[in-house]
């Protein structure tokens, strides 16, 4: 049976997600789970609930209508609410209810063709740019069937489509994908496996696997590396990259650098979800240069901050 | 090694200042306006203008009005003290002293009022005092008054769904033929003119047999080409007084190098205007002469419409490109031309307190249009058109403000110069659809017709509004004005009844808003609001038009157009391609505001009529929860085609009710959905709209740029809306748009902008203008303005020192630039 995604958001004029103007998909649900995702209401398939506090007038509606009981003042002098994800069974009944929208529903079950719509509306902005579709999320290939009918779709209409992901998919299912794939944004975050399942809740060797087996195809590639502190910021990891990389059969575009960036923190409160990272400072340039020149002296192209600079 | 980057590239296409223009910049009297009063300590107004207007007023009395405004004009550039700058090239000033401007005390007598109790008074308070006395009755406010009732003065003056009246701001935006100065020098005007007189009085005089009906009209034409002459040989004299003076300096001067820029500045200003430009330094000092003339000392007017790289460019070529006349390297002449650029920085008018207000952040509104294609359908951008964008990304001047013309086959280097200015935030060039502009033109309004050769040879008369140039150009001066649809809207929810500002019925009995049973109630209550406001500025605008042709001829202009010159014509008075639009503001908070009502009240029936009347009423106090449904209703600018047809319907419906008028030239304004600062100063005019805003918040920024805050899509969605409406039905179409600062300053920064700008055109939407900043940096300039003194913003069809704007302008601005981060 076709699983079939919520998708948290189509964001149109997205520069950095692909070459040119593109529209990306953001699929919700992830096989992996990184403690710095940038995009963590795309963690779980499920629906989630945004809580706004700035604009929660504090008027104790939701409290009264949840018919779980799971809300209740965060201290008694009801300042904001909070929601027991134990005991919230997603009825929604709080959100519809809240009258200063201060609470939200993160994820929309949207028809195929609604999405295909949407994607579509920007036709002319991909032509003069060479700009097209990506999805993204969570991971795509979390709903291989739904994103091959997407890609499908697309390539039908003649659209450039780059798929973000983080590999970790059957191959014969990944194998059908790339027949309708321009671009592959593939994350290699750790070269390490057991680091990997202790970090991130799956071994790598799946993900690295079906990268050769991509690169043996000639798939288009470029390799997204986010750069964590104390995680992957190390001489090691990066040689053993290096050696990874130049087995491959064909080599790949370039690799990304992506340092570290805590923007997503307020994301993560809204989402009531513990994050470790609070308070981390921003990775600055500076910090991943060194990598960036390693990289280049063993001849792999290289960017800090994605596809900007892609002309390289 | 390093890789030459696309941002090293752009990089290399701007130079620094030089240092004469440096040291220039450094000294300038900036005639900026903050919150209605000017910025600069020291800035007023200069009594010469009026004082030797008024002197030979009082002598001409029982003359012909149009001579005596000739002679008038003769009299103040015979007399008015010039002076010529250290380091300056290009020469000539509109007032006395360099913080000093003109009075035109012959327009509004309220005007002369206010400035007798501002600190703008001239020194010579009591001498002014005199003159404004006795030029009360004979101002054209005065000769207005006697054709109107206190109830039409009120509404006009009001100020509450309509501009003031022209009879009471004496505004215009004038288009100068400066190629027949150019061509043919002032003498060579002289001379034709002298010829028609000739004829006319020969024939006047030796008519056999007599034909009464043709012959009639010889009298006030006769007078018509007098006053030319009088005004076009008193332009001579006044240019050559500034080569005597240059001359005078140049023997005082020590420095060998000075002496010579002297020498030569002398040689130029006895050359032009009187005789034909010889190269690019003649064509340049011509045309601000011609300019200062025409805008400044025979009357005020706005703009500095003219299409000047192909104006300049036969001077440009012989002098840069053959080296024949003149001989300049290109970077001499982007010196002359930022030198150009300071001159008009310097520039400003004496102004009532609104036009302060609707100015905010600029000491007037100065655009000039460059590249487009050629009469030939041709592309018509030159060197000349990178040059004069290139000059002003060195410049980093406000004014002059430039409209590109963009047409397909928009050469990439242009677009890089143009990619340059926007970068830096300029906020200009503002760009235009070539091939819907010419289209709209040829179209025409209903009083006689364009060619298409003519109509491509169009400039920006003023903002956003194309109008013909050359030789023989139609409309020579503006026909337009500014009404505020949000006010009819209010209206239409109130019978009339203006509750939120003035307090009267300004209003028709459009009835009971709570009645209303349909969504085409309301809108029919809106389209008779709607239209009462734009008869009634119709009539306004020809009341002032026919007074101007009376009493506020302007000879040099009309000396200088071919036609006017044949026909012994006022420019005023030319009436064959009139050009007349309005200025349409609010629109999109209307449209949004009826999608609104369309939507909660009348199909998902959530609120009734009545309650949205008294939250209205309320300003939506106590209504929290139900304005958050209406803000959160669907907004224009998002690609969603529910409130884009709504929307879509409006601006069409706005231009045929506004067609349903006929102006005294027979022709039928078209609306130009645009905001200048207005949307500012409109704010606590406009109660609460069933959009969700609040009564005092800003309106919409202007045609057809979404409400802030409101395009959630991107810069793509709002094109795609924007490429539903029928641009033929308007003038123009404002489009306000925002850009990434980080993706600006990028590698791919221009190449992502010019395929979005490919893909704007292909769309056939009308104009986009950006704003580029850093929200961050905004902040900052609000709390350190000494920090940011070249900080610049786009406002609407102009660009505005930030640190000239008031708190409240610079808060509306950040909040549009962090809407965009969010996004
Ligand atoms: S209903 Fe909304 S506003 Fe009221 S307490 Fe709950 S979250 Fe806050
Ligand atoms: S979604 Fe339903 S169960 Fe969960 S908190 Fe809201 S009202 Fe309660």
């Amino acid at each position: 049976m076709l699983k079939i995604p919520l998708i948290t958001e189509i964001q149109r004029y997205c520069a950095n997600d692909g070459p040119g103007i593109r529209t990306v998909i953001f699929f919700k649900g992830c096989s992996l789970n990184c403690p710095w995702c940038h995009n963590p209401e795309c963690k779980s398939p499920k629906v989630d609930i945004y809580y706004h506090e700035d604009k929660c007038q504090h008027c104790g509606r939701c409290i009264e209508n949840c018919p779980q009981g799971a809300i209740s003042w965060r201290s008694p002098k009801k300042e904001a609410i909070l929601i027991d994800k134990e005991k919230c069974n997603k009825c929604l009944k709080c959100v519809e209810g809240c009258p200063f929208k201060a609470l939200e529903k993160v994820g929309q079950a949207l028809a195929f063709e609604q999405i295909v719509d949407e994607a579509l509306r920007d036709k002319p902005f991909y032509e003069t740019s060479n700009g097209g579709v990506t999805l993204s999320g969570g991971d795509p290939l979390f709903f291989p069937e739904f994103s091959l009918k997407l890609l499908k779709k697309f390539k039908a209409e003649m659209i450039h489509t780059a798929v973000e992901t983080s590999g970790y998919s059957k191959w014969e299912i990944l194998k059908e994908i790339t027949k309708y794939t321009d671009l592959f944004l593939y994350d290699l975050k750790c070269m390490d496996s057991i680091k990997h399942k202790d970090v991130i809740g799956v071994d790598n060797r799946l993900i690295l696997d079906n990268l050769k087996r991509l690169s043996a195809l000639k798939a288009n590639i470029r390799i997204r590396v986010p750069v964590i502190p104390r995680f992957n910021d190390n001489k090691e990891n990066f040689s053993l990259m290096v050696d990874y990389l130049q087995a491959l059969q064909n080599p790949t575009i370039a690799v990304d650098l992506l340092p570290f960036h805590n923007s997503a923190e307020k994301k993560y409160t809204q989402l009531g979800l513990n994050y470790i990272y609070r308070g981390e400072p921003f990775m600055e340039k500076e910090q991943v240069e060194w990598i960036e020149n390693f990289l280049e002296k063993n001849n792999i192209t290289t960017t800090i901050g994605g596809l900007i600079g892609v002309e390289k | 090694m390093k890789n030459i980057t696309e941002k090293d590239k752009q990089d290399e296409l701007i130079k620094p200042m030089t240092e004469r223009a440096r040291k220039l910049k450094d000294t300038l009297w900036w005639k900026h306006t903050r919150g209605g009063e000017y910025v600069e300590k020291g800035v007023k107004a200069g009594i010469e203008r009026a004082r030797y207007m008024t002197q030979s007023f009082k002598e001409t009395d029982g003359e012909e009005w149009v001579i005596r405004r000739a002679k008038a004009l003769a009299n103040v550039l015979d007399n008015m003290t010039i002076f010529i700058k250290d380091h300056e090239l290009l020469v000539g000033d509109h007032a006395e002293k360099p913080n000093l401007m003109p009075i035109y005390q012959e327009s509004n007598y309220f005007l002369n009022i206010d400035l007798l109790n501002s600190p703008y008074c001239p020194d010579e308070k009591e001498e002014f005092r005199e003159i404004a006395e006795w030029w009360k009755p004979h101002t054209l406010q005065a000769k207005a008054e006697k054709y109107i009732d206190e109830e039409e003065k009120e509404l006009q003056s009001a100020n509450a769904s309509m501009e003031s009246p022209g009879y009471l701001t004496g505004y215009s935006s004038p288009t100068p033929s400066y190629e027949s100065v150019f061509e043919d020098g002032l003498e060579g005007r002289i001379e034709r003119i002298e010829k028609k007189l000739k004829e006319a009085q020969d024939e006047f005089l030796h008519q056999n047999p007599w034909n009464g009906p043709e012959a009639m009209t010889l009298p006030k034409k006769m007078d018509e080409w007098k006053a030319m002459l009088i005004a076009d040989k008193a332009v001579i004299r006044w240019a050559k007084r500034y080569a005597r003076l240059a001359r005078y300096m140049a023997e005082e001067e020590k420095n060998p190098k000075r002496k010579e820029e002297l020498l030569m500045i002398a040689d130029i200003c006895d050359h032009v205007p009187a005789k034909p430009c010889r190269g690019f330094r003649d064509a340049v000092q011509a045309q601000w002469f011609t300019y200062l003339i025409v805008q400044s000392l025979e009357r005020y007017g706005s703009g500095m419409s003219c299409k000047m790289d192909t104006m300049w460019w036969p001077y440009y070529k012989r002098s840069v490109i053959d080296k024949a006349e003149q001989p300049m390297t290109r970077e001499e002449a982007v010196e002359l031309v930022v030198l150009h650029r300071l001159k008009v920085s310097e520039h400003g008018v004496i102004k009532s307190r609104l036009y302060r207000e609707i100015h905010a952040g600029a000491n007037d509104l100065f655009i000039i249009t460059i590249g487009g294609v050629e009469p030939d359908g041709s592309n018509g951008c030159n060197e000349l058109t990178n040059v004069i964008l290139e000059a002003a990304a060195t410049a980093m001047t406000t004014e002059p403000s430039l409209g590109l013309r963009w047409h397909e086959n928009m050469p990439e280097l242009t677009a890089r110069y143009a990619y340059e200015c926007i970068k830096r935030g300029l906020g200009f060039p503002s760009i235009k659809n070539d091939e819907v502009a010419i289209n709209s033109l040829v179209q025409g309004f209903g009083s006689g017709t364009l060619s298409i050769q003519d109509a491509r040879r169009w400039a920006l008369c003023l903002c956003m509004s194309p109008g013909p140039t050359g030789r023989h150009g139609g409309l020579r001066t503006r026909w337009a004005c500014s009404s505020y649809t949000g006010k009819c809207l209010e209206l239409a929810l109130s019978d009339g009844y203006d509750y939120s500002y003035t307090d009267m019925q300004i209003g028709p009995k459009t009835g009971d808003p709570t009645k209303f049973k349909t969504f085409d109630d309301l809108l029919q209550a809106y389209k008779i609001q709607y239209q009462h406001v734009h008869s009634a500025i119709t009539r306004s605008r020809d009341l002032t038009r026919y007074l101007e042709a009376k009493f506020y001829q302007s000879p040099f202009l009309s000396s200088l157009d071919d036609e006017c010159v044949e026909r012994g014509l006022d420019g005023i008075e030319w009436d064959e391609f009139c050009n007349p639009w309005f200025n349409v503001m609010d629109d999109v908070v209307v449209a949004d505001s009826l999608a609104a009502v369309k939507k909660l009240v009348f199909e998902e029936k959530k609120y009734t009529m009545e309650q949205l009347v008294k939250a209205l009423r309320a300003n939506w106090e106590g209504y929290e929860e139900m304005r958050l449904d209406f803000w959160n209703a669907p907004k224009w600018g998002n690609d969603d085609d529910y409130v884009d047809d709504v929307t879509k319907n409006l601006f069409r419906y706005h231009s045929l009710e506004l067609q349903q008028n006929t102006n005294l030239f027979g022709a039928h304004p078209k609306p130009l959905p645009q905001h200048v600062a207005i949307y500012w100063t409109l704010g606590p005019r406009i109660g609460a709209t069933p959009n969700g805003r609040r009564h005092g918040e800003v309106l919409d920024d202007g045609g057809s740029s979404p409400y802030i805050g409101c395009d959630k899509k991107g810069p793509t969605a709002v094109l795609n809306s924007c490429a539903k409406i029928d641009y033929s039905l308007q003038k123009g179409c404002l489009l306000n748009q925002k850009l990434d600062h980080n993706v600006m300053n990028s590698d791919k920064g221009f190449p992502l902008w010019f395929a979005y700008m490919k893909t704007w055109h292909k769309l056939g939407i009308d104009h986009v203008q950006f704003n580029v900043c850093d929200h961050e940096q905004l902040r900052d300039a609000q709390k350190h303005p000494e920090k940011y003194p070249d900080l610049i913003v786009r406002v609407a069809g102009y660009s505005a020192r930030f640190i000239d704007l008031s708190v409240y302008a610079q808060d509306t601005i950040i909040a549009r630039t962090e809407q965009e981060l969010a996004g």
